[in-house]
């Protein structure tokens, strides 16, 4: 996208773990930008990377056994990675928060509802105690919590799931991020409280212009929520595009067969209805291992010599739309 | 239905209500109505879907059935005969007909035993035979599944989620069953390895005539397995029909909010969707009338006083709802 300056800017980013079994690449060479204002989503199965990419940028890492071992990560003009830890808090929780998928377990027990939202506020914004709490309960009003101010001086467990997971997106949001990273927000909810949650996201993200990473596993939670999406396997970045285009077009085999593997929704109406899934045979490699050639080259249909021999780069193959297969041309003529 | 086979499987006002105790003495301060009352029967070779949200007792059902808790009222017929009231000694000469697979296959397979060792148990528990029938009968399973037989040797660890679950599926259809409670089978599973397990009880069921009954909160997977689909909510069973009369036409509010509630992976296909409000009321003390009517879009007067029964709104197609009724009648 040319003429836009990223707000965030991943480049060649290798975060590994050195386990006593040996090192663990989780992510492997993984770049991508984030524009101001969109919501891009990472997507892949579990071990793919998405997680540990989104804990590198805020360097959440647990060290040891982890390290990023390169790469640089821009926001707003400055390496994350070069940051001295003190300038790093100042910007956690502040220009970019998280929420995550387990809100009881985000949440700490023994504090007041109120006092963990005032709490980001004092701290990055040296609000007094008296206006933290004020914003704090416009906080929680502004995600739909009923009488914000008796439900400030609740505890967490007094809250449902759907609830909790709307007071992290309220402590998130607190200090006005300009990013904020979702690791899979809703998966702990019920669908129709997912539903709630998605609706209240996408209408604070109109509200606010918070650019989102959305990490998530579900391909229907992106079709939903992003503009563009990134598709990480084994560590690596296999495809980037336009969310349209990638459901469209996919081209990535990995995509291709990701999106045919699972069951739709309404599939029993249409009478070309597949009696059976499409299934990617084998399993999600190990990252153990130096991996020569492609790493998704042992399952999948398609692979040739050359793909268990090098690895493919990254290729534009339409605006924005980036794959990484020694054979996406010759697959692009296939049906989807 | 005009052909009206015996069913393997039916289920007449299941109810299980578990007691809250509180205090030293454990005086009884509540009851929790897990499961309120559903009923419905499942025919040879078929797979009824049970779907919905977390605490709508789809699980605790599959546990009354599988005579894992014992119900507090109501009847479990198993291939014609009753086995709710049977005495362990007695349900253990029928268990062979009626296995299970929960969701994680981990905490389900003893970590300290040898694959061919978890799948030959049942065998060896129930079946007179010889130490080299048992090993050729326990090859075979490890084949129907799509394991290979040099990992028969391997424990639960060395296997992959996907493969772990094989192993509970070749260990449940080791005795012969005719019908299996799957609770959640392949949610703890990668979208990609999912397939596979979804698959493989399809295939199943069409070689040896399996009946399932399918528990899950994933609607598309329900959808994609199951020839029938039972909604519950906080208890009830609130629409059971045939899938593809559920999927084009729920006749329940709750049906049709939960559908509508289910992200699509298609970008360009957000429709109007109905958000209900609030969340599912705790079991313990369920709304008056139809549990469903605080979060009902169309509630009335009715709903909040009497509980809606279940009716046949269509051929095959029950729903309670008073909606339904007015439009019925």
């Amino acid at each position: 996208m040319a003429g836009l300056v990223p707000l965030l800017e991943i480049e060649d980013l290798r975060t590994h773990f050195f386990t006593r079994d040996g090192i663990v690449r989780a992510v492997d060479g993984v770049s991508f930008a984030v524009m101001p204002g969109e919501t891009l989503a990472l997507v892949g199965e579990s071990g793919c990377g998405k997680s540990v990419t989104s804990l590198s940028v805020l360097r959440l890492i647990a060290s040891p056994p982890g390290r990023i071992v390169d790469g640089r990560i821009r926001f707003l003009g400055q390496d994350l990675l070069q940051l001295p830890e003190r300038k790093m808090r100042a910007i956690r929780g502040n220009e970019i928060s998280m929420i995550f998928q387990e809100p009881m377990t985000s949440l700490n027990p023994v504090l007041s509802i109120g006092r963990q939202i005032s709490e980001t506020l004092t701290l990055h914004r040296a609000m007094s105690q008296r206006d933290a709490e004020q914003r704090a309960v416009e906080m929680l009003r502004l995600v739909g919590i009923p009488e914000p101010a008796q439900r400030m001086r609740q505890y967490p467990h007094e809250f449902s799931g759907g609830m909790r997971q709307r007071v992290m997106i309220a402590m998130a949001l607190a200090c006005d991020p300009k990013l904020l990273i979702a690791d899979e927000p809703t998966t702990a909810l019920d669908v129709t409280v997912q539903a709630q949650i998605l609706n209240l996201m996408r209408q604070l993200k109109a509200k606010t212009g918070t650019a989102i990473i959305l990490i998530t596993h579900s391909l229907g939670l992106v079709a939903e929520m992003a503009q563009r999406v990134v598709v990480m396997y084994g560590g690596r970045k296999v495809e980037e595009a336009p969310v349209t285009a990638l459901f469209q077009r996919p081209r990535h085999p990995y995509t291709r067969a990701l999106l045919r593997s699972v069951p739709r929704l309404g599939s029993s109406l249409t009478d070309r209805a597949p009696a059976r899934l499409a299934e990617i045979p084998g399993v999600v490699p190990s990252l153990k291992e130096t991996i020569e050639g492609c790493i998704f080259a042992p399952r999948c249909a398609h692979a040739l010599e050359r793909c268990r021999q090098s690895y493919p780069p990254l290729e534009e193959k339409t605006a924005g739309h980036w794959v990484a297969c020694w054979e996406a041309d010759r697959l692009a003529e296939l049906p989807a | 239905m005009t052909r009206t086979p015996t069913p393997v499987l039916e289920v007449r006002d299941l109810k299980k209500h578990f007691p809250v105790r509180r205090g030293l003495f454990g005086r009884r301060v509540g009851t929790v109505y897990a499961v309120d009352g559903i009923s419905f029967a499942l025919n040879p070779g078929e797979t009824l879907g049970l779907v919905g949200e977390s605490g709508c007792g789809k699980s605790t059902a599959g546990k009354m059935i599988l005579k894992l808790i014992e119900p507090t009222a109501g009847e479990v017929y198993l291939n014609g005969e009753r086995i709710d009231g049977l005495a362990r000694g007695a349900m253990r000469q029928r268990r062979n007909r009626l296995q299970v697979v929960f969701q994680d296959p981990y905490s389900s397979l003893n970590p300290r035993q040898r694959a061919k060792d978890i799948v030959a148990e049942p065998l060896r528990n129930f079946e007179r035979l010889a130490g080299p029938e048992i090993e050729a009968r326990v090859a075979e399973l490890f084949e129907k599944v799509g394991l290979r037989r040099d990992q028969m040797v391997r424990f639960p660890h060395e296997f992959s989620g996907g493969q772990r679950q094989r192993l509970v599926i070749a260990r449940a259809l080791a005795l012969k069953p005719n019908v299996i409670v799957c609770d959640e089978p392949v949610s703890a599973l990668d979208v990609s390895v999912q397939a596979q397990v979804i698959n493989l009880l399809a295939d199943l069921q069409k070689n040896f005539g399996l009946a399932y009954v399918f528990i899950a909160h994933d609607l598309a997977v329900v959808e994609h397995i199951s020839h029938r689909v039972a909604v519950m909510y906080l208890g009830r069973i609130v629409e059971l029909a045939d899938k593809r009369s559920l999927f084009a036409n729920p006749q329940h509010p709750y049906t049709e909010a939960l559908l509508s509630a289910v992200p699509v992976p298609e970008p360009a296909a957000i429709s109007q969707r109905i958000v209900l409000q609030g969340d599912v009321p705790s079991p313990i003390s369920p709304p008056s009338g139809c549990h469903f009517h605080p979060r009902c879009p169309y509630a009335f007067a009715r709903c909040r006083s009497e509980p809606p029964a279940m009716r046949e709104v269509a051929p095959g197609h029950f729903a309670a709802c008073h909606l339904r009724a007015a439009n019925v009648a």
